[in-house]
């Protein structure tokens, strides 16, 4: 088990073309793995493509050329929903912009992924309650994203991404939005679920502490990955 | 479940609210419509059945079969049959011609007979019927005979005694074709009478009542055979079932554009709503929810909430209804049947039906979120083509339309508006708007106020669309409401004919005249009266010249034929010509619908036997005649001259200051002419006309609230946008009023440019509603030009600003979190 990466990423390329017809290359040949319980950093300038990278590793979209394998499944060539359904359970996501439900109290927010793939409100409810306490925010369970400081709406999603006890994890940019003291409670926050839990962590940041304490480094320019060795 | 789960937190949350209310306000107007035009309409229906002396009348040369009466037995309707025929009745030497009416128990079976003591004395209401041996004549024939309450007067074979004078029968009717004498008697009566032989003219009347009306309607309706008529109370009483039927429209057409304004802001707040679960939808397939079960979820969602918004938007219609029957029973002198459970199935039915016609196309665009937009917020999401959207709400209008008004050329007339007025959003809202441009030079306020509704196209023009809308019903319901009362006040004016004269005679004639005069009074032409028959068209038999088909039944008995100089002030010519001055005898003029039923053409020659002679006449002209305006009418009228050489008496309509007093000083003076009061005809038809109108009033009231509370929920639906500007402009320094004014600066210039537009509307559907539907003459009003944009402009702008007010008092802190959120 131990010896199959979490990702792998075969020759993938990839790019738009936009409105006058013009083609954009985003992705050049990638090739790249990812081991379990590793944690990576995707950097790069602003328009590099890591949005586009992450998006093609969490099967949200599938590259024009090459093939990604998530565990061994190939996402290529699956349609939409089976990639879906490969999905669910198995990866979650932190963003930047938190991406809570405004109507949903923190603990229906965390219950929520559980909820929707099947398991029953009881049990969700207990997983929820006990996800919310290992992010600090057991006294606020009641409370909804208006009434939270973006910091705990932060620590209410990396809650929501644990709870399903995924493989692996992605986050974009999740200290983006929030001030450096809380970015980097965050930052503990999501290392020490990432050991704990032996998840596996890519994340994409343009902040140099969060991408310094990642296993590995990959910078994004041209088109190309390129390993940050130290 | 998980979505029923989902549904209530996000009710709880108050996320869901707006939609909520949306819903269950546009159920509720429409139920509230619904129920209120349903009782209305069973009022009018109940009050003029009164004038039918039933719900439905069955006229035929033949007794009525017995298993039409087991039908109507079947389906629990009451019924009784009266039979009516001419007959002499005597009193010592003296004969009339008298129409009789023979009736049995039970008779009428909606509204009351009058009956008086004596000649002298006044009436009073019975459920009684004359009996057995006895007999009840009108004061004509009382007159004409010179009878006592008491005289033994010979009917046919056997003699009754009167005992009581008929003064008034509901369903007589008021034209002067029914004005013969009458006497009613009992069915016990007619065999010993022994009046009824072969070839006797006999009418055989059945009439009916029950709520299934309708029902026994249709079922008896392809049995009938030509001699039959089967009439309700639109057709066999034109001087108000023409009020009737052109209200019951109305109800209708209040009640579609109600539908078209809840379909409006249900569409919004659903576009709304789905919009913001935009972002929800992609999350949802992070998770690893298929496209398919995240509609399934969103669908649910929407459903199960229409569903109870639906319900309680109903119960609240009904309740709203009664709390609007209560303030408004005292202004009502018509009693409401108490509500029926129809409208509420419809109103049920037409929140699904609009929130799935309107929210379809949200629901559908929610399942093409790819899931990609959680990383990428720019991502475009594609819906349905705008074409699509709009040509599914505008097949759910219709089919809902038809529904609710059940009159497929009504609905198409409006979703044909609707058309017109959503292209003139589109080609020209935009550029109006833009036209008004430099309106923005007028200071910051009205800066911020134009640009917002140049920045963002979609939203103002969906905004003007639903502010549009609202005006054009309003000003819609408004106008056919003011142009049906002003119709029927004309139709029964105040100075209306109260008195009918008949038998004034040629040496009378000019005395009479001058009698009425001097009191004060006004009165008609005074028209003789010859009796004839028409025979021949072109020298073709009558019967021949139809080819078979039965003649219609005004020409099958003796004509009142009549000669004029003049032409009425209720007729009108509508082919040919009126006579000119000095027309030479021999020519007549035709009402209008009889001329057509006798296949004839202008520059046929008609023959008429008119006792022992024979008369004839080309037809020149056809006139429109106005039955229910208490003029003396006649379906020919000669040149004068042609009817010189005939014996005749005249007739006349006069309206006297105090009918009373008035008719009893002439009738001393002129002891042949026999004096009619119409008093009680004309109260009983002022009387449904008021009612009528006043249904006509309350339900244009109701629109308009409901016009009102449906405009302030689709503004609603632009708050949080407006929440997040006005944190922003707020954090930029903005001051308070500043914010108020560009509000009120954007939602003065929708408003008004809405009301242009509805006013481009109104011509075109006015034009439509008036000539096709209703027969009104469509005339453009200036009122509708300034008013509507005056109007809703002020209208919009208030309660644009009032909503608006809630985007701006929020604290300072939960500002910032709505700026960037
Ligand atoms: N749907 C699309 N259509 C056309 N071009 C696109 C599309 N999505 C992304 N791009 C382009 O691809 C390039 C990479 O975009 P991407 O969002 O992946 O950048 P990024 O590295 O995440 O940037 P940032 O750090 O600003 O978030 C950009 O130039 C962007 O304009
Ligand atoms: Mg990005």
């Amino acid at each position: 088990m131990s010896s199959q990466p979490v990702l792998h990423v075969r020759q993938v390329t990839h790019g738009f073309t936009d409105q006058s017809g013009q083609r954009l290359s985003v992705l050049e040949s990638i090739e790249l793995q990812i081991n379990p319980g590793d944690s990576v950093a995707i950097v790069g300038p602003s328009g590099a493509g890591k949005s586009t990278l992450l998006s093609l590793l969490a099967g949200l979209d599938v590259p024009e050329t090459g093939d990604i394998l998530f565990q061994g499944e190939s996402f290529s060539a699956e349609s939409e929903d089976a990639r879906a359904l490969i999905r669910r359970g198995r990866i979650g996501f932190v963003f930047q912009s938190f991406q809570l439900l405004q109507g949903l109290t923190a603990l229906e927010n965390v219950m929520l992924p559980l909820e929707l793939t099947g398991i029953s409100v009881g049990e969700a409810k207990q997983r929820a309650a006990k996800w919310l306490g290992r992010v600090g925010l057991g006294e606020r369970m009641t409370h909804r994203p208006r009434m939270l400081s973006g910091g705990e709406q932060q620590r209410t999603a990396v809650a929501r991404a644990f709870v399903s006890e995924p493989a692996l994890l992605f986050a974009d940019e999740p200290t983006g939005n929030l001030d450096r003291r809380t970015g980097e409670a965050i930052t503990d926050l999501l290392f020490n679920l990432n050991r704990e839990t032996g998840t596996t962590l890519v994340l994409v940041t343009h902040d140099e502490r969060l991408a310094e304490r990642c296993d590995r480094i990959l910078h994004l320019e041209n088109g190309q990955l390129l390993e940050v060795v130290e | 479940m998980t979505a029923l789960r989902l549904l209530w937190r996000e009710f709880i949350g108050g996320h869901l609210t707006l939609l909520a209310l949306a819903l269950t306000v546009a159920v509720g107007a429409m139920t509230t419509t619904a129920v209120l035009t349903d009782r209305i309409d069973g009022a009018m229906r109940a009050d003029a059945a009164l004038l039918l002396g039933g719900d439905l009348r069955l006229t035929g040369p033949r007794p009525v079969s017995p298993e039409w009466l087991n039908e109507a037995t079947r389906l629990d309707m009451d019924y009784t049959q009266t039979i009516e025929f001419p007959s002499v009745v005597g009193l010592e030497t003296r004969f009339e011609l008298t129409g009789l009416k023979i009736v049995q128990a039970g008779y009428p079976l909606r509204g009351q007979l009058e009956i008086a003591d004596s000649r002298a004395s006044s009436g009073y209401p019975t459920n009684q019927i004359p009996e057995p041996g006895t007999a009840w004549a009108d004061p004509q024939l009382a007159s004409k005979l010179d009878l006592a309450v008491g005289d033994k007067i010979s009917v046919g074979e056997t003699e009754l005694v009167v005992d009581q004078i008929l003064v008034f029968e509901p369903d007589r009717g008021g034209s002067f074709v029914s004005l013969s004498p009458r006497l009613l008697m009992n069915q016990a009566d007619l065999a010993g009478s022994e009046l009824i032989q072969p070839g006797s003219r006999v009418r055989y009347i059945t009439l009916f009542a029950g709520d299934n009306a309708d029902a026994f309607r249709s079922w008896l309706e392809p049995q009938l055979d030509i001699s039959q008529d089967l009439d309700g109370v639109v057709e066999g009483r034109p001087e108000v079932g023409n009020a009737l039927t052109r209200a019951t429209t109305y109800l209708s057409l209040a009640g579609l554009l109600t539908v078209l304004l809840s379909g409006a802001a249900i569409a919004m707040t659903a576009t709304r709503w789905a919009n913001d679960h935009i972002a929800d939808s992609a999350l949802f397939r992070t998770f690893g929810l298929t496209a398919r079960e995240t509609t399934g979820l969103f669908a649910t969602e929407l459903g199960v909430l229409g569903l109870l918004a639906s319900c309680v938007g109903v119960g609240v219609g009904y309740l709203v209804q009664f709390a609007l029957v209560d303030t408004i029973a005292g202004m009502l002198t018509i009693s409401l049947p108490e509500p029926s459970m129809t409208p509420a199935w419809l109103g049920l039915l037409t929140g699904f039906v609009t929130l799935f016609g309107f929210a379809a196309p949200a629901l559908f665009m929610l399942s093409q979120v790819p899931p990609i937009r959680v990383l990428k917020r720019d991502y475009a999401v594609s819906g349905l083509g705008r074409g699509v959207r709009y040509l599914i709400a505008l097949i759910s209008i219709a089919v809902l339309g038809f529904l609710y008004s059940g009159d497929a050329l009504l609905t198409a007339w409006v979703v044909l508006a609707v058309v017109v007025l959503f292209s003139l959003v589109v080609f020209l809202g935009r550029i109006v708007i833009r036209l008004l441009g430099p309106l923005e030079k007028l200071g910051p306020a009205w800066r911020f106020g134009m640009q917002q509704l140049i920045r963002d196209p979609q939203q103002s023009g969906g905004q003007l669309m639903a502010f549009a809308l609202t005006a054009l019903a309003i000003a819609m319901v408004s106008l056919v409401r003011f142009d049906l009362i002003t119709t029927w006040e004309a139709q029964v004016p105040t100075d209306a004919p109260n008195t009918f004269a008949l038998n004034i005679t040629d040496r009378d004639a000019p005395g009479f005249r001058q009698a009425v005069l001097d009191r004060g009074g006004d009165l008609a032409p005074l028209y003789p009266i010859v009796r004839g028959r028409l025979e021949t068209v072109n020298g073709i038999p009558l019967v021949d010249h139809l080819e078979g088909v039965e003649p219609p039944g005004a020409v099958r008995r003796e004509l009142s034929l009549t000669e004029a100089s003049e032409i009425g002030r209720d007729n009108m010519i509508d082919r040919g010509r009126w006579f000119v001055a000095d027309e030479p005898p021999g020519v007549v003029t035709v009402e209008s619908e009889l001329f057509d039923e006798l296949n004839l053409r202008l520059g046929d020659v008609l023959t008429y036997q008119v006792g022992p002679d024979v008369i004839e006449a080309e037809v020149i002209g056809t006139r429109v005649v106005q039955w229910e305006s208490m003029l003396p009418n006649f379906f020919m009228i000669f040149s004068e001259g042609t009817l010189s050489s005939f014996e005749s008496t005249r007739l006349t309509s006069l309206s006297l200051p105090d009918p009373d007093k008035d008719t009893a000083a002439i009738a001393g003076e002129f002891r042949q002419v026999t004096l009619l009061s119409v008093d009680a005809i004309l109260d009983q038809v002022r009387g449904i006309l008021g009612r009528v109108s006043q249904a006509v009033s309350v339900v244009l009231y109701f629109v308009l609230v409901g016009g009102v509370l449906v405009l302030a929920a689709s503004i609603q639906t632009s708050l949080p946008e407006r929440r997040r500007e006005s944190a922003i402009l707020r954090s930029l320094g903005g001051s308070d009023a500043l914010l108020s004014q560009s509000q009120w600066a954007e939602f003065l210039t929708l408003g008004v440019v809405a009301g242009v537009l509805a006013a481009v509307g109104t011509e075109i559907l006015g034009w439509l509603v008036y000539t096709q539907i209703f027969n009104l003459q469509w005339q453009s009003f200036w009122a509708v030009w300034i008013g509507l944009p005056v109007g809703s402009g002020v209208l919009v702008g208030l309660i644009g600003r009032w909503s608006a007010r809630q985007a701006r008092q929020l604290p300072p802190a939960q500002l910032l979190k709505i700026a960037d959120g």
